[in-house]
C-alpha cells in the first residue's frame, strides 16, 4: 500500500546529484540506499514537465518515492 | 570512446524520428568515430547511411534489429562483406516466410547457421534477456546467453541499457552479474530512436499512431521518458560510469566492423546470347543492322555518329547494359506487346537502331551527351513503356532470363505527405475525426507535410480552418518533423533491378502484396547500394492501343505505318478536340491547341514540352505562340543563340537547349553542363542553384557575353529549372499522341472503348470518355444483361456496349459465369431466371446489376421493385439449389414462387441517374443537367454546345458538373484554376483567376462543388475554341 502526498522537500546534503539528506513535515531522513530509478516524460503537448524519480530507504525506515521537476524535490509517494 | 551501436531512423515505420542524415550529423557533432544503423527487420536504410555516413566523415556500421520467434528483439551488426551478406539472407528468409507481411520472425537455427560474420547483441529491453530479468527468470536469461555464447564465442555481447525505466537499476546489475557468470562481455548501448530529446516528442506521436491511440492513452509502445536520443560520451559515461569497460567495448565493435558499402565490382549481369556472343563485339553487330534496317544505308554523318556513340558506351563499360535492354524489348515484340521507349534514351541514335525507342535522334539532332557522357560515368538510364495488360509477362521473362536470385523488384515508400499527416497525427491529438477529415479532403494533394501552415494561410478553400490554428499547432508542428519519413511500403510500378551475382550480395528482398520479390531500396537507394535499375513501365495508353486495335473498324489499321501527316488528324487537334489523345488532353493542352495551330508532329513535340511547370513558370508559351504565329519576331539575346534556339524560336523549351546555351554561351564543359542539367532536374536547392549561376555569369563574362545579358539568361534557365522535359522525351511521346488522336478522329468508338476497359487512365472519368464520344456520334449502349462481357466492346461501327467491369466491384470470374451461361443456354429471360443460372454471382453483384439497369431490357419491372424482389429469390436459390439444379426446372420455379409485390413507386429519372453513376461512373438513363434543362433556361443559363456558338467577349451562364479542377504552378505564383464543365449537350473548358478564385472559387474544392452554375466571358486567345473566362461560381443547389 501506499499514500500519494506530493509534498515539497529541503534538501540538506547531496551525494553526487541525488539527495542524501532531506526534511520532510519537519523530520530528517538521511537516505539509506537507492532501490531505483526512472525518468518519465511529461505530458509535453500540454506543456507539462518531465520528471525525475528515486524510490529511497530512509534512516528512519521509510520507503519514499521522491520526485524532482524542474530542480524541487518532492516527496511524492510514501510506501507502508 | 562511445559509438552508438542500435539506432533506428524512419524505416523502422514508426519507431523512429529522426532522418538518416539527422543521426548522422549529430553523431558527427559529437565527434563519434562511428555509428551503427539498426532498423527493426530491415536493411533499407543503408544505402543512403553509408552514403551520408562518407560525407560526414563517419564510420558507418550495418545491422538491423531482428525479431525472434518469440516476439524477443536481438540486435545484428555485420562485421564485413561476408556478414552483411548472411544479414541479408535472414532478412529474406524472415520476409519469406512471414506468416504476417508485416510481422516477420527470425529463427534461432537460421541465425546460428547463418551467423558467420555477424555480431550479435543480445537486445535492449525488448530482447530476450533484458525481458526475462525483468521478470527475474535468472535460469532463462542465463540459458541464453550461454546458448548464444556457445555459437558466436566472442562476437556475442551483452547489451547494458541505461533506459532510466522503473526497475532498471535492478535490472542493469543482474545484467552485469549475468555477464561476469558467463564471461560474455557487457557493451553500453542506448536504444536511439531521436537524434535529440526533443525528438523523442515526435517519436511519442509516431508511437501512438503505431498503437492506434491518443496521446491521453498510456500504451507500452509509448516512449516513458526521453532518454533514447543520440547523447554525446559524456552522457554516456555519466550513464554507463559503474562499468566504464562496457563503454570502451563500443568502440572496439566499432573498429572491428568495416563498412559494407559500395559493394566490390560491377553487379550489372554480362549478357551472353545463345552462341555465347556478348560485349561491344555484339552490340556493334546489332546497332550497325539496326542503321542500315532504320536508315536504308549508312551515310558519314550517321556513321561518326553511331561511331561517337559506341566508342563512350565503350569506354564506360555499358556494352552489357545496351543488350539486357535490347534483349527485353526484342522478347517483348516477339510476343506482340506493345513497348516505346522514352526519357534521355531517345537522345541515342544506337537506341533508335537497337529499336529501344522510335524517336531518330540524328535527324532530331539530338545531344547524346544528355544521356551518357564520359565526365558524367553516371549509369544510363533507359525506360521502357509496355501494355500495361501485358507487362509482366516481360517482367516474368526477365526473371527466367537472368534467374529469381539476380532480380527483383524496387521498392517505393510512400512518405507522410499533408493529407496523411493530418489524419494521423491529428487523430493522436484528439482533433475530432469530422474536422480531420474535412481538413484533409481540402488540402492540395501536392502539399508536403511540411506545408500545411502556409496552405492554411494561401488556400482559400482551407480559410474556414483558420479559427483552429490554435488548436493544430501541434500537429502542425509535429506534420513538419515527420515530412518526408516513409510510412508505407510498395513496389515500384515499373523498376526493376538485375544483378551478375545474387542480389542477397547487397541487399535483402521480401514479397510484395502480389507476390513478387522486393528489394527493399527504392530507386534513389539502389544506386548508392551499386545495383542497376530498369525502368519497365506499364503504360495504360498503350494497351488501349492494342485493344482499340483489336475492336470495330480500328482493327484495320496497321499502328506502325500510320500517315504522319493525316490532315484530318491534325484538324482535330487544331480545334483542341483532344480528350482521351495521350499527354494532349488536360484543359491547359486543349486551350494550348486551338491556340498553336498544330500541323507537324513538330507542332506537338513542342506542345508536350511547353505545358510543364517549367516553362510556364518560365514565361515561355505566350511568346513560343506569338512568335510562331508571326505576331511578334523572333529575337536572340546573343547571336550564339540563334543556332540553340531557332527551331524554337527563341525560346528555351527543351533541357538540351539549356546544355547548349551553358556550353555556348559560358563555355561550360560538358561536365559542368550536365551538372547544371541535374541541378534543374533535381529541384536542387536554392543555394546550389545560385552557386552554378554565378560560375555561369562569371564565365560567360570571360568569354565576351555582357553582364546583363549573362544575367538575363541564367534567370531563363533558372525559371526554367526543375521541370522540363528533354526534347528526346518529348517527341516520344508527341509520337504516341499524334497515333492516338489517329485513332480518336478515325475510330473513336473503337479507342473509347478501349479506353473504357483501362480505366483508370489519362485525365478524365468514364462519363467524360463518354460524353466525348457521343459528341463524336458515338453510341453508348448500357450495361445488359444479354449483350455486355467482361470489356466494354463495339458491336456496330458507331456504338460502345459498357462492359460488367465498369460496373463497381464487379467480379471479373462473374462477368465470365455470364457470359457463359448464356452462351450454353440462351438469353436470360429475366431477373429471377439469371439468379437461378448464375449461381457464382451474389446478392451485391444482382443488386449492381439492377442500379446499373443490365436487366431493364428483359424486365418489364421498375428496378426498385427488382431490388425489392432480390432477396426473396436468392432465398429461394439457396434453399431450393439441390431441386432447381437437378431437377432442370430452376427459372420456371422461380418465377412460380414469384408473388406480386405491394406497391412500390417506381425509381424516378434522377433516382435512376444517381445510381448510374455511383454504380457504373456514368449515366445511361441521362444526364442529370438534362432533368433541370427547363428550369435553368427559365434562369437564363445557356447549355454548353452553345457556348461554342458564342462569340468573343460574350457573357454567358452556364451550368453543368465541375471535372478535374486544378491549379497548375504559374509564372506570377498567382493561382489558375483550369477546369472542364460538363452537362448534357458537351464540354467546356472554364479558367478562374486569382481574384475570383480567392472570392468564390474555394467551391470548387469542396463537395459542394460537384454540380455548379457560373457565368463570365468568353475567351478564345486567338483560336477557334472558346474556353470560359468565370467571373462568378456558385453551388447549383443554392445557385
Amino acid at each position: 500500500m501506499s499514500r500519494l502526498v506530493r509534498r515539497a522537500v529541503a534538501v540538506l546534503r547531496w551525494k553526487g546529484d541525488r539527495p542524501f539528506w532531506f526534511v520532510d513535515e519537519g523530520k530528517r531522513h538521511q537516505v539509506q540506499w537507492i532501490i531505483d530509478e526512472w525518468w518519465e516524460m511529461g505530458d509535453w503537448w500540454k506543456a507539462g514537465r518531465d520528471r525525475r524519480m528515486l524510490r529511497v530507504w530512509t534512516d528512519r525506515g521509510a520507503c519514499m518515492d521522491l520526485e524532482c521537476e524542474e530542480g524541487t524535490w518532492r516527496v511524492y509517494r510514501i510506501w507502508d | 570512446m562511445f559509438v552508438h551501436l542500435h539506432c533506428h531512423s524512419p524505416y523502422s515505420f514508426l519507431d523512429g524520428a529522426s532522418s538518416i542524415e539527422t543521426l548522422v550529423a549529430q553523431a558527427a557533432a559529437q565527434g563519434m568515430p562511428a555509428l551503427a544503423l539498426t532498423d527493426r527487420n530491415t536493411i533499407a536504410g543503408q544505402p543512403e547511411f553509408h552514403r551520408l555516413a562518407a560525407l560526414y566523415g563517419v564510420k558507418p556500421i550495418a545491422g538491423a534489429e531482428l525479431t525472434l520467434e518469440d516476439g524477443a528483439q536481438i540486435v545484428v551488426l555485420a562485421e564485413h562483406s561476408t556478414g552483411f551478406r548472411h544479414l541479408c539472407e535472414l532478412l529474406t528468409r524472415m520476409h519469406v516466410e512471414a506468416r504476417h507481411r508485416a510481422d516477420p520472425r527470425l529463427r534461432e537455427e537460421d541465425l546460428f547457421e547463418r551467423g558467420e560474420g555477424l555480431l550479435i547483441l543480445s537486445g535492449g529491453i525488448r530482447g530476450f534477456v533484458q525481458r526475462a530479468l525483468a521478470r527475474r527468470a535468472y535460469g532463462e536469461a542465463r540459458r541464453f546467453v550461454e546458448r548464444y555464447r556457445d555459437v558466436f564465442g566472442d562476437r556475442f555481447y551483452l547489451e547494458w541499457t541505461a533506459d532510466g525505466l522503473p526497475g532498471g537499476m535492478r535490472r542493469m546489475k543482474d545484467l552485469l552479474d549475468l555477464a561476469e557468470a558467463t564471461g560474455v562481455p557487457a557493451v553500453a548501448a542506448t536504444e536511439v530512436r531521436a537524434a535529440t530529446p526533443e525528438e523523442v516528442a515526435v517519436l511519442d506521436v509516431l508511437a501512438c499512431i503505431r498503437a492506434g491511440c491518443d496521446l491521453q492513452t498510456p500504451h507500452p509502445e509509448r516512449p516513458f521518458n526521453r532518454m533514447g536520443y543520440l547523447h554525446d560520451g559524456a552522457e554516456a559515461a555519466r550513464r554507463f560510469g559503474q562499468a566504464p569497460r562496457a563503454v570502451a567495448r563500443t568502440f572496439e565493435i566499432a573498429e572491428r566492423c568495416s563498412p559494407v558499402f559500395p559493394a566490390d565490382g560491377p553487379l550489372f549481369p554480362e549478357y551472353r546470347d545463345a552462341s555465347g556472343r556478348g560485349g561491344m563485339e555484339l552490340l556493334e553487330e546489332l546497332v550497325w543492322q539496326g542503321a542500315r534496317d532504320r536508315y536504308g544505308k549508312v551515310d558519314a554523318e550517321l556513321r561518326v555518329r553511331l561511331e561517337h556513340e559506341l566508342a563512350i558506351i565503350r569506354d564506360l563499360g555499358y556494352a552489357d547494359y545496351f543488350l539486357v535492354v535490347w534483349d527485353i524489348v526484342r522478347y517483348a515484340r516477339s510476343r506482340g506487346i506493345r513497348c516505346a521507349g522514352r526519357g534521355s534514351a531517345a537522345d541515342s541514335v544506337v537506341a533508335y537502331c537497337l529499336y529501344l525507342t522510335e524517336v531518330d535522334a540524328l535527324n532530331r539532332n539530338l545531344l547524346f551527351e544528355r544521356f551518357l557522357s564520359r565526365e558524367r560515368a553516371e549509369r544510363p538510364d533507359i525506360d521502357i513503356d509496355f501494355a500495361s495488360d501485358r507487362r509482366d509477362e516481360v517482367i516474368d521473362y526477365v526473371y527466367r532470363r537472368y534467374g529469381r536470385d539476380r532480380v527483383a523488384r524496387v521498392a517505393t515508400y510512400q512518405t507522410f505527405r499533408a493529407r496523411s499527416a493530418v489524419r494521423e497525427v491529428g487523430r493522436v491529438f484528439g482533433i475530432p475525426e469530422d474536422l480531420l477529415d474535412q481538413l484533409a479532403k481540402r488540402i492540395p494533394w501536392s502539399t508536403h507535410a511540411d506545408e500545411i501552415e502556409e496552405a492554411l494561410e494561401r488556400v482559400p478553400e482551407l480559410r474556414d480552418f483558420q479559427p483552429y490554428r490554435r488548436a493544430f499547432r501541434w500537429m502542425l508542428a509535429v506534420a513538419r518533423q515527420i515530412a518526408g519519413f516513409p510510412r508505407h511500403f510498395g513496389t515500384h510500378t515499373g523498376g526493376i533491378v538485375i544483378s551478375g551475382e545474387p542480389l542477397m550480395k547487397v541487399t535483402s528482398l521480401q514479397p510484395s502484396a502480389s507476390g513478387w520479390l522486393i528489394t527493399p531500396y527504392d530507386k534513389r537507394l539502389l544506386e548508392d547500394a551499386g545495383l542497376v535499375k530498369l525502368d519497365l513501365l506499364s503504360l495504360r495508353t498503350l494497351a488501349a492501343v492494342e485493344g482499340a486495335l483489336r475492336l470495330g473498324t480500328a482493327r484495320s489499321v496497321d499502328y506502325d505505318r500510320i500517315p504522319m501527316d493525316d490532315e484530318a488528324t491534325f484538324a482535330s487537334i487544331r480545334r483542341g478536340d483532344t480528350i482521351g489523345v495521350f499527354q494532349l488532353e488536360s484543359p491547359a493542352q486543349r486551350a494550348l491547341q486551338v491556340r498553336l495551330g498544330a500541323e507537324s508532329l513538330e507542332d506537338l513535340v513542342a506542345s508536350v514540352a511547353l505545358i510543364r511547370p517549367g516553362p510556364i513558370q518560365g514565361n515561355m508559351v505566350d511568346p513560343f505562340l506569338a512568335r510562331r504565329r508571326g505576331l511578334e519576331p523572333v529575337r536572340y539575346l546573343h547571336p550564339k543563340l540563334e543556332p540553340i534556339l531557332g527551331k524554337t524560336y527563341g525560346v528555351v523549351l527543351f533541357q538540351e537547349q539549356v546544355i547548349e546555351i551553358a556550353t555556348a554561351i559560358a563555355g561550360f564543359t560538358p561536365g559542368e553542363a550536365d551538372e547544371l542539367r541535374r541541378v534543374m532536374s533535381h529541384a536542387r536547392s536554392r543555394a546550389e542553384m545560385e552557386q552554378i549561376g554565378e560560375r555561369f555569369v562569371q564565365k560567360a563574362v570571360r568569354q565576351g557575353v555582357p553582364l546583363e545579358t549573362a544575367q538575363t539568361l541564367f534567370s531563363y534557365v533558372r525559371g526554367y529549372a526543375s521541370y522540363g522535359f528533354c526534347e528526346a522525351h518529348a517527341a516520344a511521346f508527341a509520337t504516341t499522341a499524334y497515333k492516338t488522336a489517329y485513332l480518336i478522329e478515325h475510330h473513336p468508338a473503337s479507342f473509347f472503348a478501349a479506353v473504357l476497359n483501362q480505366l483508370p487512365m489519362g485525365y478524365y472519368p468514364a462519363h467524360v470518355i463518354c460524353a466525348e464520344a457521343r459528341r463524336r456520334g458515338v453510341q453508348i449502349l448500357p450495361v445488359d444483361i444479354n449483350q455486355s462481357e467482361w470489356d466494354t466492346g463495339v458491336p456496330e461501327p458507331h456504338a460502345i456496349r459498357l462492359g460488367f467491369r465498369l460496373v463497381r466491384s464487379f467480379s471479373e470470374r462473374v462477368a465470365r459465369a455470364i457470359v457463359e451461361e448464356r452462351q450454353a443456354s440462351g438469353p436470360f429471360r429475366s431477373l429471377a431466371d439469371a439468379v437461378a443460372r448464375v449461381p457464382q454471382a451474389d446478392a451485391l453483384h444482382f443488386e449492381r446489376l439492377i442500379r446499373a439497369g443490365a436487366f431493364d431490357r428483359v424486365e418489364s419491372r421498375d428496378r426498385r421493385e427488382l431490388l425489392w424482389w432480390l432477396p426473396k429469390w436468392l432465398a429461394l436459390r439457396d434453399e431450393q439449389t439441390l431441386t432447381l439444379f437437378s431437377g432442370g426446372a430452376g427459372s420456371d420455379l422461380m418465377e412460380g414462387a414469384a408473388v406480386l409485390p405491394r406497391s412500390l413507386p417506381r425509381m424516378s429519372v434522377a433516382e435512376r441517374i444517381a445510381d448510374e453513376y455511383a454504380v457504373l461512373g456514368v449515366g445511361v438513363s441521362g444526364h442529370w443537367l438534362s432533368l433541370y434543362r427547363d428550369a435553368l433556361r427559365r434562369e437564363g443559363y445557356c447549355a454548353l454546345a452553345e457556348v461554342a456558338e458564342k462569340p468573343e467577349g460574350a457573357r454567358v451562364k452556364v451550368a453543368g458538373l465541375s471535372i478535374r479542377p486544378h491549379r497548375p504552378p504559374t509564372k506570377s505564383g498567382k493561382t489558375v484554376v483550369f477546369f472542364t464543365l460538363e452537362d448534357e449537350t458537351g464540354l467546356a473548358d472554364a479558367v478562374m483567376f486569382e481574384s475570383v478564385y480567392r472570392r468564390e472559387g474555394a467551391v470548387l474544392f469542396t463537395p459542394f462543388g460537384r454540380l455548379l452554375g457560373l457565368s463570365g466571358v468568353i475567351d478564345r486567345r486567338g483560336g477557334q475554341r472558346g474556353q470560359i473566362r468565370v467571373e462568378h461560381v456558385w453551388p447549383l443547389a443554392s445557385g
